[in-house]
């Protein structure tokens, strides 16, 4: 599992499902947690960090730049092209999971979901990150 | 392409149920009447304080899908969702109910698809204030989904008509 002083940003265009992950987050020891309410404001984020982000969790549809224009963007600069990137969404069709996955999310978390689905889903992240280490 | 509409409703409440276990741990159930539009009015039995109201469409069909609560079943879904009191709805705790709306809709929408039907995403949008209702003009009838729950009753719509 990650280290619980990851330093996570949550990006989602709703308050509410910023809250929710950022709840669960803590819960599981977390603490060093940044928002972003959309693509361009987490790719601001991420670029203003110091120390860095070492851990996104985006939701896909949002105004101004999407979850998945946001991973593209991430997945073409070398500085963040191995940063673990979980996209959060409600969308579950198996061409959305495909595009997501070429794109070079790390996971995939489906709404609705529950703590436990959270931690599962960082557990993977965390042995996919290592193991493509 | 599918015309089994009858899947659309089913799939809904589906989606409702599965959406309070799971991001609320809330128990609810759903009874679902068609009923004329002529009063072109989402209300029902009881008084809405918010609501969230998405268009929908495919290539065959157009719609809308709406959910609302009163008050008392509103601030009670906030403290399930998030843990914590609210006194009020407020511009902040609003988008709960679109996100809601957002996570019925995606999850049924998928069963609904795999079914034949080709329906896009949508994004909802939120109306609060006292004694809420929508207009369904352009609809004859709609679906109403009559919601119960541990925490208080909750109103779906949904109304859908063939493209020309």
């Amino acid at each position: 599992m990650f280290d619980v002083k990851t330093k996570i940003l949550v990006i989602d265009d709703m308050m509410t499902m910023r809250k929710i992950v950022i709840k669960n987050l803590k819960e599981l020891g977390f603490s060093d947690i940044s928002e972003a309410a959309d693509g361009a404001l987490g790719w601001k984020a991420l670029e203003e960090a110091n120390p860095p982000v070492q851990l996104v969790i985006s939701d896909w549809n949002m105004p101004n730049c999407s979850g998945l224009e946001l991973l593209k963007k991430v997945r073409g600069d070398a500085r963040f092209a191995k940063l673990p990137f979980v996209m959060l969404t409600a969308e579950a069709e198996a061409a959305q999971v495909k595009e997501a996955v070429v794109a070079g999310a790390t996971n995939y978390i489906l709404k609705p979901f529950t703590a436990d689905t959270l931690k599962l889903k960082l557990e993977q992240s965390h042995k996919k990150v290592l193991g493509g280490a | 392409m599918s015309d089994n509409i009858s899947v659309i409703p089913l799939e809904i409440t589906k989606s409702i149920i599965d959406t309070f276990r799971v991001q609320l741990s809330v128990k609810a159930e759903v009874k679902v009447e068609t009923k004329a539009a002529s009063d072109a009015l989402v209300s029902g039995p009881i008084n809405l304080d918010i609501v969230s109201l998405m268009g929908i469409k495919s290539s065959r069909f157009v719609g809308s899908l709406a959910l609302g609560f009163p008050l008392a079943t509103f601030l009670a879904v906030l403290e399930k969702m998030l843990g914590e009191r609210f006194d009020a709805i407020t511009t902040e705790n609003a988008d709960a109910c679109s996100e809601l709306l957002n996570i019925v809709y995606a999850s049924a929408r998928m069963k609904i698809n795999e079914a034949g039907f080709d329906f896009q995403p949508a994004i909802p949008s939120t109306v609060s204030g006292k004694e809420v209702s929508l207009p369904l003009g352009q609809f004859s009838s709609y679906m109403h989904f009559d919601g119960q729950s541990e925490i208080g009753p909750f109103v779906m719509a949904f109304s859908l008509k063939r493209v020309e």
